[in-house]
């Protein structure tokens, strides 16, 4: 079930009244109930592994919590019988062994994500090799898998769940079906945001009243998704794909035109589906992370990650990177360069190695193939590059007698940020590396004209389609510029009620119009659902 | 007081809710105005639905060959056609069901033209016709669920913006001045069209295929007959008469068992070309497939004589109300 189908639409007005009218106590098991029924509404099969990542996890968080118990009911009962070392001792063991149930818990389920994901990878390289260097004419079949919806979502929300449990930062959740519902939350799912069981769970399973304010709030955030992904972004794939899938008969600008739209289009997707979620949610009275923050506005990459799916960066960044940069073997190579009088590499180590693992691992997360491994790099290069040259660039600054707080520097900034991201998505429009550095190379060797009657005729995108995506992109635009003064939503609300009524009317009137979906119009699926 | 301002303020909402999408709907939806007017039909139906003593229902030949003037004007005959191009059996039921929900008409006849296709039958502009056309019930629901292709969606049916939105780059300014235009563009139904096209053979001759009536089809003439029998109403099988060999005679054996086991009528007109007095070398525009005006006013007056002699049906031209009405209709 599409979260752009009138069958969600009609799914959720039946959620939202199930829920409301269930007493406040037992709302929750309306929305397990939902979660269940969408996510097997899909494809049947994929609820097996749900519940296995579900019980799996309540199983080893039942083991490290009980062990943690006994550990305390253990001193308590001996504190003056054992000594200090031995105290010690004994709470090394536990911990040994609540981390080898913890190990047991990820690679039990980041194996399930590894060999639904890249089971294909091995076997692909296997092939091409025995093609390249023995000409061997025979290939190995490739396993028949199929990605279930959302998995590396809930899989990374509820390993998320587990490391905390282990790290003692919440108390487990005791009901197997409550945490269910945890891990399942419809809204979510797909493609987002991955929620904090610290931030989720109460909310969840609080007792909250009917509040109308919610349910419009919601629904206008809603539209605006919609407005997103249907007016921008799905108007603009016809175009991009056209494009890159015959970039020999294009000159670079229209590769740079397709590089530009590309970046319009993946955030139209990505972050209008998730308006979308985080308006169902909060329907339901459950506000989920942000996971956008104006990214197209950031002035380094950096920063660009820190606005940009904020939820996955925060989770590498908390589980990957703080724990890496803390290992005593990366401290212990920092504190070595430092002795050696290598002071500014040994600072940088605790920083860029653990930088380095969230990067590849943030490129694997994006895909198996390998493009997506020198996408993630890339990302590591330039923020490496960014960092080292800071000093430089602001000499240049100050040489120039610029503010980096003036206009023109920010500007000048964003717009530097905007296209190095965008460039970078070349390695996701294209189906190889080698592609994305060909459509790289041909946006500057071939620079020729730019007709545009081409574009209205060959390249999916009419002349009136592509004065309504401007307008969108121009929309888009101002709403961004008006959200860093605060909530948009917000503001339409204080408006007098018949002005609040001309904007929704102009949102629904947009979305229904201009949409791309209907017969004759093959409205994209998510992107980042298929992860 | 802060209670009654809440209350108008939700119905204020809603109203403008609706109005908003209604509006919307009759922009975006083809107007068949000047082309393809059979589009209208199933809309016009509804201001003379209580003036309707005999429904006449089926595809294009009906609209084609059937003349509710020259009824109305023969023998006082009060009639509507409620056809479409391509409209199957199963949209006329409910063409028939949502009829007799605003009126009880004293005879419907429901031609076979369209039974001759299978149960996969589906030309989606042709639904849209038929359908798009009758005002909000469960009849209409049930036709577009009885008659949706694969890639069709009900909330198309109910919402049409949904399906028409794409017409935004193709808007004209008919689209806005006949978005609320509520006039007829049709005679009750009927199409005229004056032009002539030869049919090529003089002498009709019928397939010999073993074509037979699919299971939905014959569900369907069942439903149809059953619902007019259990209110009372009259009913007749017919075939309206077109000079096309993809007829064949299984197909009227088949709708003749039914007719009998009802113990109706069934008539195929194609037999009494000469006592209707057709010509399918000036009566037909299109090499036979339909009638032109000339052949269906012989047509009409033909089967005015024919429903008079075999049914009991009210001649209104004494009744002032339909008089009125009739004068109207005339003048068009």
């Amino acid at each position: 079930m599409s979260f752009i189908s009138m069958d969600f639409a009609l799914y959720v007005t039946l959620a939202l009244v199930l829920y409301y009218i269930m007493p406040a106590a037992h709302r929750w098991i309306i929305l397990l109930v939902a979660s269940y029924v969408f996510y097997g509404y899909n494809d049947p099969a994929d609820l097996g592994y749900i519940i296995i990542t579900t019980v799996s996890a309540y199983i080893c968080a039942y083991f490290i919590e009980k062990l943690t118990v006994g550990q305390k009911e253990y001193i308590k009962k001996r504190s003056e019988e054992l000594s200090k070392e031995e105290k010690k001792a004994y709470k090394l063991a536990v911990k040994k062994k609540q981390k080898l149930i913890l190990a047991a818990g990820l690679v039990l389920n980041f194996g399930i994500l590894a060999y639904l994901k890249y089971a294909n990878l091995p076997i692909a390289y296997i092939n091409y090799y025995r093609i390249k260097w023995f000409g061997s004419t025979q290939m190995i079949p490739f396993i028949r898998v199929l990605l279930p919806l959302g998995i590396s979502f809930y899989t990374f929300q509820t390993m998320g769940y587990l490391i905390d449990i282990y790290y003692g930062r919440y108390e487990r959740e005791k009901n197997l079906f409550r945490f269910a519902l945890y891990v399942s939350y419809f809204p979510q799912i797909i493609q987002g945001p991955i929620s904090r069981f610290g931030q989720l769970a109460p909310q969840l399973f609080s007792e909250k009243k009917f509040d109308f304010y919610r349910i419009k709030s919601g629904f206008y955030r809603i539209m605006w998704g919609l407005f997103k992904k249907l007016v921008i972004a799905d108007r603009l794939a016809g175009f991009v794909s056209s494009v890159m899938s015959q970039k020999e008969q294009y000159t670079g600008a229209y590769i740079l035109l397709a590089v530009f739209f590309y970046s319009m289009q993946i955030y139209g997707d990505f972050s209008g589906g998730i308006d979308v979620a985080l308006g169902v949610s909060e329907m339901f009275g459950i506000e989920l992370a942000e996971n956008f923050m104006r990214p197209f506005f950031s002035k380094s990459i950096s920063e660009y990650w820190q606005r940009w799916h904020i939820t996955l960066g925060t989770w590498f960044k908390d589980y990957i990177y703080y724990p890496l940069s803390l290992n005593k073997s990366i401290m212990k190579l920092g504190r070595n360069f430092r002795e050696k009088g290598h002071e500014h590499i040994g600072k940088r180590i605790p920083i860029y190695i653990p930088m380095f693992f969230v990067w590849l691992l943030t490129g694997m997360w994006h895909g198996s193939q390998s493009r997506f491994v020198v996408w993630g790099l890339c990302n590591f290069v330039f923020i490496v590059l960014g960092t080292e040259l800071e000093g430089i660039s602001a000499k240049t600054v100050n040489a120039l007698r610029l503010s980096e707080r003036g206009l023109v520097m920010r500007s000048y900034r964003a717009f530097k940020t905007f296209w190095l991201m965008s460039f970078l998505r070349l390695f996701d429009i294209n189906a190889t590396a080698g592609e994305a550095f060909r459509a790289f190379r041909y946006m500057f060797i071939n620079f020729r004209g730019f007709d545009i009657e081409k574009v209205y005729e060959n390249l999916s995108l009419q002349k009136e389609d592509f004065i309504v995506v401007l307008c969108a992109i121009v929309v888009l635009f101002a709403f961004e510029l008006i959200q860093r003064a605060g909530s948009v939503r917000k503001r339409i609300f204080s408006l007098p009620v018949p002005l609040q009524w001309v904007v929704l009317s102009l949102l629904v009137t947009a979305v229904s119009v201009f949409g791309y979906y209907g017969p004759g119009y093959d409205a994209s699926s998510f992107i980042y659902g298929a992860f | 007081m802060k209670k009654t301002v809440k209350v108008i303020t939700v119905i204020l909402k809603v109203v403008l809710i609706v109005f908003l999408v209604v509006t919307l709907n009759r922009i975006f939806m083809p107007k068949y105005i000047n082309e393809n007017r059979d589009g209208r039909i199933s809309a016009e139906y509804y201001p003379f639905s209580n003036y309707t003593d005999v429904i006449f229902a089926g595809s294009s030949t009906v609209y084609s060959d059937i003349s509710p003037a020259v009824l109305w004007e023969k023998e006082g005959i009060s009639s509507y056609v409620r056809a479409n191009a391509s409209q199957p059996v199963w949209i006329s039921y409910y063409m028939i069901e949502d009829a007799i929900r605003c009126h009880k008409p004293e005879l419907v006849c429901l031609d076979m033209t369209f039974a001759k296709y299978d149960d996969d039958f589906v030309e989606e502009p042709s639904t849209r016709k038929s359908v798009d056309g009758m005002r909000m019930s469960p009849s209409k629901i049930k036709c577009a669920l009885a008659s949706m292709g694969e890639d069709e969606k009900l909330m198309e049916y109910i919402i049409p913006l949904f399906r028409f939105h794409t017409r935004w780059k193709e808007l004209t300014w008919d689209d806005i001045r006949y978005a609320w235009y509520f006039g007829a563009v049709t005679q009750n139904g009927f199409i005229d069209d004056k032009n002539i096209k030869a049919a090529e053979d003089a002498d009709l001759v019928y397939s010999e295929d073993e074509r037979r009536l699919s299971p939905k089809n014959v569900l369907y003439i069942e439903k149809t007959i059953k619902l007019c029998q259990d209110n009372g109403i009259g009913i007749m099988l017919m075939k309206t008469p077109a000079h096309s060999s993809n007829w064949t005679d299984s197909l009227d054996e088949d709708i003749r068992a039914i007719a009998d086991r009802y113990g109706i009528k069934y008539i195929n007109f194609d037999m009494y070309n000469d006592d209707i007095g057709l010509d399918y070398s000036t009566d037909t525009p299109d090499e036979g497939s339909h009638l032109n005006t000339s052949g269906a006013i012989k047509f009409s007056g033909y089967l005015a004589h024919e429903l008079k002699k075999d049914y009991e049906i009210t001649d209104r031209r004494n009744d002032p109300g339909y008089v009125r009405r009739w004068e109207k209709i005339l003048n068009r």
